[in-house]
């Protein structure tokens, strides 16, 4: 069967390229795993960091270092208006670093290479810090390490 | 839900970008009071002002974050060698920034033992 010989160039021309499909299901693919991964970067600062708390900037700390065997974190506040500070632990308000002792001893039998991180407000007065560092001793607790930041964050506490 | 997406994402992006990172300072509490009878022994003294006094000597103002003249005094007293220790002695009202700052300024200036009295 011979081509038709009676076409116009312009019946003969071909049809214009369609140009590359925008591909949409890989892009949210992509968006969503950016998406939970700052997320789960965000909610992580959030879970360790209180809002009571302004840490003291130090820029030659060190980097959080994973801890095998496992940390205790202990969150120091002070109240500037009576000057008087307060301490946290998973969740749990205490006013005396002696109430700390038992929790302490607790977390150590079951885990004797704990440490103990302090997160303590920078206008912590050092008698009611040491307090707590009496007490990570007693309970048998060896490494206390401060929280510092690696810049200056707004003050929070009022003087 | 393509909107919205980038929208959570941005903001989340933000977030991430603004937050501030956490580092830790170490220090060593053998026990209370000073060991005596050993040469050469460094005792950092903070007043409730902020004021460092480095074995009966004033150095920096209490303003000062850095602490330079600390760094550079205790640079030319140890050497980078690190292997004294520094006891650290807070007046009970010193902030705890305070004592941040000096734990700061020994580990600038190269000092890894660094306790408490």
């Amino acid at each position: 069967m011979s081509p038709p010989t009676n076409r116009t160039k312009a019946e003969v021309r071909l049809a214009p390229e369609e140009g590359p499909e925008f591909q949409i299901a890989p892009m949210i693919d992509i968006l969503l795993v950016l998406l939970v991964f700052f997320m789960s970067i965000s909610s992580t600062e959030v879970l360790q960091a209180s809002p009571e708390v302004t840490l003291p900037a130090a820029r030659n700390g060190n980097p959080p270092a994973a801890q095998p065997g496992g940390q205790v974190i202990v969150n120091v506040t002070w109240n500037t208006i009576n000057n008087v500070g307060g301490i946290e632990v998973d969740s749990q308000r205490f006013d005396r670093a002696e109430e700390l002792l038992p929790i302490l001893k607790m977390k150590v039998q079951a885990n004797p290479d704990l440490r103990v991180l302090i997160r303590a407000d920078r206008a912590v007065h050092y008698d009611f810090l040491k307090k707590v560092i009496v007490a990570a001793g007693q309970a048998g607790i060896g490494k206390v390490t401060f929280s510092v930041t690696d810049k200056d964050a707004p003050a929070t506490t009022v003087e | 839900m393509v909107d919205v997406v980038f929208v959570l994402m941005l903001f989340f992006l933000a977030c991430a970008g603004g937050q501030i990172k956490e580092r830790e300072l170490h220090a060593q509490f053998p026990g209370p009071g000073v060991p005596s009878g050993t040469a050469g022994i460094i005792i950092i003294d903070i007043t409730a002002e902020g004021q460092v006094i480095a074995n009966n000597l004033s150095l920096g103002s209490p303003a000062d974050k850095r602490i330079p003249a600390l760094r550079d005094w205790l640079k030319a007293t140890q050497g980078f060698r690190g292997n004294d220790p520094i006891y650290i002695r807070p007046h009970p009202a010193t902030r705890h920034e305070r004592i941040m700052d000096v734990l700061n300024a020994c580990r600038a200036a190269g000092i890894e033992k660094i306790t408490f009295s």
